[in-house]
Parts: structure tokens; sequence; C-alpha cells
């Protein structure tokens, strides 16, 4: 039995994550979060929580990130549309927030149903997945980016 | 220093130890430690780095961060360490990546800087990352924690220090000291000083048994000293023994010698030591004085060369009085010779003395002469003294405390002669303590006999207090036979009383018949028509006459009773203002007819309520006024009174009376007062009256405490005024205060009052009276009124009557034969038989003082004779009324 509600913020892509630079076709992200906090993050919000710049929920309790590890789909794609850079760099990236003290650890999965299964079972869990998987979400509100 | 001293031996092995823990403590061990701190320090640092390197590798190979997480908590709760950094190649250059703490990252760039930091690195390599992870500690934080450690050791060398101290301190005390002082102890006593105070400690060590025996010694060695000093102070004190007492001798010797020179030299008498022969041997300054000789005049000389007359001198000569003298304890008189002063008296104690084999004869002698003057002034004083007081007619006594009798005349001497005593002895010695407790007592009467006759004396006595303090007091006592005296005064005291007796007797006689007159011209004249115009001259002339008798009868008894200083004043509250009218108005009538005016004026407060004799007031006003009515021909009398508060809460009224009439002579004037004086010759006849009007007046004024001062020119008037003192009635005295009685003057022209009313009842009425004339009179006069009369001619037949008949009224005659009115009175009251009312004592003396006894007595009332018509009808009115 879940402890929080569980919501789905889909954002929509907006105009400043539209393309890349090598005009790789975008996908629609949405973000999908496991917590019942009654204040709704806005876009900023959630590229801060992405990008650990936010490692606590308004309540107070951690932010648990699940991340694409290296054997999943998106590990790249993701990595350069939340983040502008390699898989590699978004792992140094938070290699250096938790060994500074900055960060929570992230967690890793393997694919975007492990992430999906992830963000279920853990509660304050956040994560970005690509909006085709929203319809496996039916029980979530998904937010797109 | 010396080396070998215990104190160096000691002291130095204390001191190298301490100085080798130093070193060790505070040089070698710090040193030691920092290093084992620093090698620890970095395999610490070292075990970090490479723990890190590891959670790096895992974080990387196995995408799990949770290690690197935990080592991030580690690190910053509980490994020391002050920086890491994880550092990776980059193409041939090593770059930060991450930074602990983040706020270093800028600062770790370069890596940890091996100055300020202890550094250890530990390499790792991944399959896409290689480098390095360096972790430091801070050299500020290694020196702290160095210098933590070498606190505990700088601690435990302070300790090791005071433990030291504290050891050397113990040795010190227990050892050394008590050593050091065994030897400064034994240096003492070797030196001699056996004072020295040796401490042994407690306890039975060898130092307490070196001690032990040093202080047994220091003993032994004092016992000695002391054994020696008291054998030497023994011998020191005999000497000076010896010497004290041979200074004292001599010291007492001098003294001894001095004392008696100087006691010779100072003696009150003269002393003169004589040799056998009567030589003069010694001669004290007195003896110059006293002879007019110096010393050396005198010594050698003969002692009855000073001695005036042969007889003395030849004293001195004969061997006898030289050898009686040793043994004689009397005073010689002797007459000497002085040089300066001539004949002097001397007295004399002669005394043997033998000193060493040789015999000598003090002589004291005293100048005596002033002395002896004054005893002879004195006995000559004495001698006078008691021919005076011989010589005085009454008893005289000086007594003292202790002795009896001092002093005694001639006449008390012959009545304590004569045996005359007191018959109560112990009233003698009561006033005798009451004079010594008082001062003073008596005087007082008593009574002395003996067996042939008693005679009376008044005595007093007095205490006589000395002129100097102390000195002894005096009784005097002193006795005036007035035996012939008391007799010549009740002789007279007699002559008074029957004198007194006979005038109350012939006045009371006088009034009784002269009421009769009255009554009956009275009578005579009620009876008498409207045309018998003579006769009623005559009978009014014969009232006149009558009631001039009367007035003469009045003023003769008033004038007794002031003599005989009976006359008592009465002390009741009346209204004076009243009293000033109604002495007026009675004034004014003695002047109707007459050409002369008559005026009163009053000052003062109309209210006031005042203390005193109203009616002898009125008597002495009247008597005035009527004085000046009488020398007055025409003009004016006027009476003035003024009163005035008194500053004791009193009031003083001044009355004065002035008239315009004919004045008196300094002759007149002199006598006027005098009993029975009426101014020139001729005057009783020209004016009339006894002559004892103001004689009565002067009276009464000398009891009311004043008198009467009066002015007077001859031709042109007089003026009498006097003074009275009375105090105000307090408002308790108004209460009782009655009205005045207004004094009804009836007119000759009035009609005597309705006297039968046939309307009414009867009143019985019985009437007790020995003297015909009087029954008579009465009976006519109760004919004019409504009464059923009854007539007794005794006491005892009134009584028979009342206890036969129910009287209304019954009055009696106060002075009858055998049994008086005031008997009959208790009779009536004693029988509850009788109905007598009212009992009315019926008197020919109207003395105020007799009305009040008869009323106090029992009488319902007091009829005064002679009685008149109108009298009677006003004193009748009132019974009859209640019938």
């Amino acid at each position: 039995m879940l402890k929080y509600g569980i919501w789905l913020m889909v954002w929509l892509s907006g105009a400043a994550l539209a393309s890349n630079k090598e005009g790789e076709q975008v996908t629609n992200l949405i973000f999908i979060a496991n917590h019942n906090s009654a204040i709704e993050p806005d876009l900023l919000d959630v590229q801060a929580i992405i990008r650990g710049d936010q490692s606590n929920w308004s309540n107070g309790n951690p932010i648990v990130l699940v991340l694409p590890g290296r054997k999943a789909e998106t590990y790249e794609h993701l990595s350069l549309q939340m983040f502008g850079e390699s898989g590699m760099m978004m792992q140094r990236r938070w290699l250096k927030l938790v060994f500074s003290g900055r960060g929570n650890p992230p967690r890793y999965a393997d694919s975007e149903q492990e992430i999906i299964d992830l963000i279920l079972s853990t509660p304050d869990s956040a994560a970005v997945i690509r909006a085709q998987h929203a319809s496996k979400l039916a029980t979530l509100v998904v937010r797109e980016i | 220093m010396n080396r070998h001293s215990i104190v160096t031996r000691i002291f130095f092995p204390f001191a190298l130890t301490t100085l080798m823990f130093a070193i060790v403590l505070l040089g070698v061990v710090p040193d030691r430690q920092a290093k084992i701190l620093a090698a620890n320090t970095e395999n610490e640092l070292f075990s970090i780095a490479k723990t890190i390197a590891l959670s790096v590798n895992i974080a990387l190979k196995e995408e799990n961060l949770e290690a690197l997480a935990e080592f991030n908590s580690f690190l910053k709760n509980d490994a020391h360490i002050s920086v890491a950094g994880i550092f990776v190649d980059q193409g041939g250059s090593v770059e930060l990546l991450a930074a602990f703490p983040s706020e270093v990252e800028s600062a770790l760039i370069a890596g940890v800087d091996p100055i300020k930091f202890l550094v250890a690195r530990a390499p790792f390599k991944t399959k896409d990352l290689s480098g390095y992870i360096e972790v430091g500690f801070s050299r500020e934080q290694f020196a702290s924690r160095l210098q933590a450690i070498n606190l505990t050791l700088y601690i435990a060398f302070i300790a090791i220090l005071i433990l030291q101290i504290t050891v050397y301190r113990i040795v010190q005390l227990g050892v050394i000291k008590p050593i050091l002082a065994s030897i400064k102890s034994a240096d003492a006593l070797g030196a001699g000083h056996l004072e020295t105070i040796i401490s042994r400690p407690s306890g039975k060590g060898e130092i307490a048994q070196l001690l032990g025996a040093l202080i047994q010694l220091q003993n032994n060695l004092r016992d000695r000293k002391a054994a020696n000093e008291e054998l030497t102070r023994s011998l020191e004190h005999k000497v000076l023994e010896r010497t004290e007492e041979l200074s004292r001798a001599l010291q007492a010797l001098e003294s001894a010698q001095k004392t008696t020179n100087a006691v010779i030299d100072s003696s009150f008498d003269a002393i003169v030591l004589l040799d056998k022969q009567g030589h003069i041997q010694e001669w004290n300054s007195r003896a110059i004085e006293m002879f007019g000789l110096s010393r050396n005049e005198a010594i050698n000389a003969s002692m009855a060369r000073l001695l005036l007359t042969e007889q003395h001198a030849k004293r001195f000569y004969l061997k006898g009085v030289f050898e009686a003298a040793s043994l004689s304890d009397e005073l010689i008189e002797l007459t000497g010779h002085s040089k300066t002063k001539g004949k002097i008296d001397l007295q004399a104690f002669i005394t043997a003395l033998k000193i060493d084999h040789t015999e000598q004869w003090a002589v004291f002698l005293r100048d005596i002469t002033i002395n002896k003057s004054i005893a002879d002034a004195i006995d000559n004083q004495r001698i006078v003294g008691s021919s005076v007081l011989d010589g005085l007619p009454i008893s005289v006594s000086l007594e003292s405390r202790i002795q009896d009798h001092v002093l005694q005349n001639k006449a008390y001497r012959t009545l304590e002669g004569q045996g005359f005593s007191e018959v109560d002895a112990n009233r003698d010695t009561e006033r005798r303590e009451s004079a010594w407790k008082e001062g003073t007592s008596g005087p007082w009467d008593l009574v002395l006999s003996n067996d042939e006759e008693t005679r009376t004396f008044i005595g007093a006595m007095r205490i006589i207090e000395p002129d100097i303090p102390a000195q002894e007091r005096y009784l005097l006592r002193y006795l005036v036979d007035v035996t012939e005296l008391k007799e010549q005064e009740n002789e007279l005291r007699e002559s008074l009383a029957s004198k007194d007796s006979f005038v109350s007797a012939i006045t009371h006689e006088l009034r009784t018949p002269l009421h009769s007159i009255v009554a009956c011209l009275d009578l005579i004249s009620a009876m008498q028509g409207p045309n018998d115009i003579d006769a009623r001259q005559y009978v009014s002339v014969a009232k006149s006459s009558s009631e001039a008798l009367l007035s003469l009868i009045n003023e003769l008894l008033d004038f007794q009773k002031t003599v005989e200083r009976n006359l008592h004043l009465a002390s009741d509250p009346f209204p004076f203002f009243p009293l000033f009218q109604q002495s007026s108005d009675m004034c004014h009538i003695l002047f109707e007819g007459t050409e002369i005016a008559f005026k009163a004026e009053f000052k003062g407060n109309e209210q006031l309520m005042l203390v005193g004799d109203a009616r002898r007031i009125t008597q002495v006003v009247t008597n005035i006024v009527g004085n000046a009515r009488k020398f007055t021909k025409q003009g004016e009398v006027s009476m003035t009174v003024d009163c005035q508060p008194h500053s004791s809460g009193d009031f003083v009224l001044l009355f004065k009376i002035t008239d315009s009439g004919i004045g008196m002579d300094e002759n007149t004037l002199a006598r006027l007062g005098e009993s029975f004086f009426q101014g020139t010759t001729g005057f009783s006849r020209e004016f009339g009256g006894t002559g004892l009007g103001l004689s009565i007046v002067k009276q009464i004024l000398f009891a009311m405490n004043s008198e009467l001062v009066v002015e007077s020119t001859l031709g042109v008037g007089s003026s009498l005024s006097f003074e009275l003192r009375l105090p105000e009635a307090c408002s308790a005295e108004f209460e009782k205060t009655e009205a005045i009685d207004p004094i009804i003057l009836l007119p000759p022209s009035l009609s005597p009052p309705q006297l039968v009313d046939r309307r009414r009842p009867l009143m019985k009425v019985l009437y007790v009276e020995d003297a015909d004339t009087n029954r008579l009179v009465m009976k006519a006069m109760m004919a004019k009124f409504a009464v059923e009369l009854t007539m007794a001619e005794s006491a005892m037949e009134g009584l028979k009557l009342a206890r036969e008949n129910r009287f209304d009224l019954i009055i009696t005659d106060i002075q009858m034969p055998f049994h008086t009115g005031i008997e009959l009175r208790q009779w009536l009251a004693d029988d509850d038989d009788i109905h007598a009312p009212n009992i009315i004592a019926f008197t020919a003396n109207a003395e105020t003082t007799k009305i009040k006894e008869y009323i106090n007595i029992g009488f319902n009332d007091v009829i005064t004779k002679p009685l008149t018509l109108a009298k009677f009808s006003s004193f009748l009115k009132p019974y009859l009324d209640a019938l």
C-alpha cells in the first residue's frame, strides 16, 4: 500500500528543450514523481530537481531521483535532453554532487519500466521518462514537459 | 652551600629526579608523540583516501552512489579529516572532479596544499575514468590534537613536581628540620643557653630519641643552674634584709626624732622639759609664743621665774610637787607672766620622765586666758538671764531631749516645789511630743493642782532651733497662771448673762402688754363710727405711740443681740435687684407728705443672684435712710447702689446715702455710732429715737466684714456709705430661692379686711394663754372672723380640751407657767387620739432664729406679738380658705 499519493507531472517539452545541437528528433518527456505534496512543482522546480540543485521536497523529505543507467535505452538520449551532455558526464555530475554532500544519491534503472517500478515502489521518488510510456501510468498523473 | 650538609645531600637527588622528569615529559616524549601522531594520522588519511577511491570505483562501475553517499556522511560526521578531493586524469592533466566539503572546491583545484594539511593520496581507475583521491588533515587541527596530548604530559609533570616537593617537604619537616633543631639546641646548650626551647616530636623514632636526650640534658642543666641561682639569691636576700633592717632602724630613729620635735614644736600646748632642779632644758615654739621668751632666753632659766604668784612658784621648788606629779593626772591652774602679754592664766599638766637613769619633768602648759574670760562672761550673762527669768510672772522652763531641765525660772521652780501637777500626766507627754515634732504646741488651757488648791494656766511650748546646724534643740515651755483672770471672766460672763436675760425678759414682758394695747386700739378703731373724730384722733395718737414704743423695744432687742455678738447672719441666695426695689419702696413711704425728695438708683446686673442676709441688708439701708430723713428738713435724700464684680468672683455692692440735712461737726462725727448718742444736746427731744440706729447698723456691718464710712459738713449735709462683698449664688441655689415676701405696709386709712363671712362654716379654734388680757384681746379679735373659739388658761387645760374636741386650729402661747406651749405641742403630737392638724406658736419673741426654732420643733406656723387685726386677718385667711 502506498503511503503517498502518486502523481505524475508531464511537462510538454518547451522551446528550451525542443531540440539539441545534433538535430536529433526531440522526444516528449514527462516528469513523474511519487509524492503527495499539495503544491505541484513548476517547470523550474522540475529542472532544479533533475539537475540536483533541489534535493528536498517542499515538506523537507529528500528527493530520490531515479536516473537511466548505462544499459538503459534512453541513457544517452535522456542525458543529452535533460542535461545537454553525455551519460558519462551526467554520472560524473551526480558523483560530484553526492561526494561534495550537495545531492542525495540517485538510483539508476536499466529501463523505463524499471524507472516506473522504482517510482511506484519508492516514496518521494522522481524521474523523467518518455511521454509514450505515460499510457502505462494509468494511475499516475502525468505532466508533459 | 656546603655540599656535605644534610640539606644538600637530600635536596640534590630530589632536584635531579625532577629535572629528569622534566626532560623526559617536556622534551623527549612530546617530540616522539608528535612523530607517532603524524604517522598515525597519515596512515589514517591514506586509509580514508583508499576507501574513497573504492567508493568511487563502486559508484562508477556499479552505478551505485549509495556507498559514496554513506562515505560522505562518514566524512561529515565521524572522520577527522579536513578536506578531500577526487582528481581525474583529463588528457594528461589532472582535474578536480569533486571536493569535500563543497566550500573548498576552489581551493582544491590545484590539489590539497601540503603546507596547510597533512596529505594522503590513493589512486583509482575504472573503465572510463582514472585519477586519485587526496585527503587532507589540517595541520592546525593536528597541532591542537598534539597540544592536547602534550597538555596531559605537562599535567603529569606538574603532578610529579608537586609530589616531589611534597615528599621533600615531608622529609624536610620530619627529618631535616628536627635534625637541624637538635644540632642547634645542642650548640645552644653547649654555649650555655639553657632556656633554649627544644621541641620534642611525637613518636619514638631516632630523632625523637635524640631530642628527648637533649631535653633531658637541658633539664639537668637547668636544675643545676636553678639550684645555683637559688643559693645566690638566698645569700643576696639575706644581705639585703640585713641592710634594709639597719636602714629602716636608722630612718625610724630619725623620723621619730623629727616627729617628736615636730609634735613638740607644733603642739597646741607649750611643752617645757625641766631637770630635777626645775631648770628649763627644752622650750618649744608654743612656749616661745606664750611667754615671749626665745629658746636661748629660756634654756637653763628657772621655771619658777615665769610663774606670777609666789605660791605657784614655790610649787615648782617643792620637791613634793615633782614627786607627786608623776602620779598625778590632774590639771593644775596657774597664773604665769608673759613678756609680751603680761599676766596669763595657765593650765598645766606635769609628768615625770626617767630616761637613762636621768630624771626629768615634762610640763605641758595651755593658755586659758581667753577661755576663762569667756566663761566668766557667760557666767555673768547666765546670772543676769536667770535674774530676768526669775523676775517674770510666768513659769518658764527650758528642756532638752537629753536633759529634762536645762533651765527653770523661779516661778516654775516654785510651782514644782509646791507639788503642782496635771491630773492627766499623759497629756503633758503628748504635748511635748507634739512640740518636738511640729515645732510648737499650744496655747492650751491646763489645770494644775496639789493637795491644797487647783489653779488654771494657759501654756504653750516652742522648739528653739539652734543657729548652728547639728547643735542640740531646746524645748521652751511657759505657763501663765490665769486662775484669777478666769474667775473674773466667769464673774463677768455671769453678770452679762444675767443682764442679758434681764433685758430679754423685760423686752419680752414689755411686748406682751404692748400686744394687748395695740390689739385693743385696733379693735376700738374698728368699732368707731365715722363721726367719732376726736376719739379717732386719740386712738390714732395712742396707736402711733404704741408703735413707737414697739419700735423702741425692737431696737433694744436688736442692739442687745449685736452687743452679745449673737448676731447670726443668714446665708441664703436672693435676687438683689428686687431687694433694692423693695427697700427703695419702703424708703419712699418715709418721705411721703414731706418737702424732701427721695431718689434711688441702681447700677449693675438686675438679674444677679447673691448669697447673704437680705433682711439685715434691708435693715441697714432703711436705718440709714431713716436717719437721713430724720435730720433733713428739705432738699433731697438719695440712695445709690453700685454693683460690680470682684476679681475673686464675688460681687462688691457700694451703698451710698446722701442727704442735704443739717450735717455734723467733727465732734459729732467722732462719736457717731456710740450707743444712745444722738448728736448735740436736745437732738433726742427734737428728732426722737433711741440713738441706737447707727450703732446697730455698725454692728451689723461689722458682722458682715464691712464698716460705715461717714462724710459730713455741718449745715451742708452728710454722706454715709458702706461696701458689701457677697458671693454669687450658684444655679443649684437658685432653685432653693424663695421669692422675698413683700412687706405690706398698711396706710392708716386702709380698712381692716373683710372679717366675718357668715356663709362659711365656722372654724374651730383652741387658744391656750395664761394672760387674761391676751385671752380677752384674742376673743375680741376672733369675734371678727368665722371662728368658734375655745380658750384654755394653761397647757394642761388645753390638752384636756383637745382630747374632748376636734379643733381645726390650736394657737398656744409659748411662755406659760408650769408647762410651756412647746410641751403642749409635744403632748398633742404624741396622742394619736387627738385631732390637731394645725398647731400655731404665739410668742412675743419675734427673733428669726426663734421662729425657725419653733418651726423645727414641729409647730405648723408662728405668729408674733403684738398682733393687729390686719396681721391676724392675713394669718387666718389660708386656714379659713382651707375649710
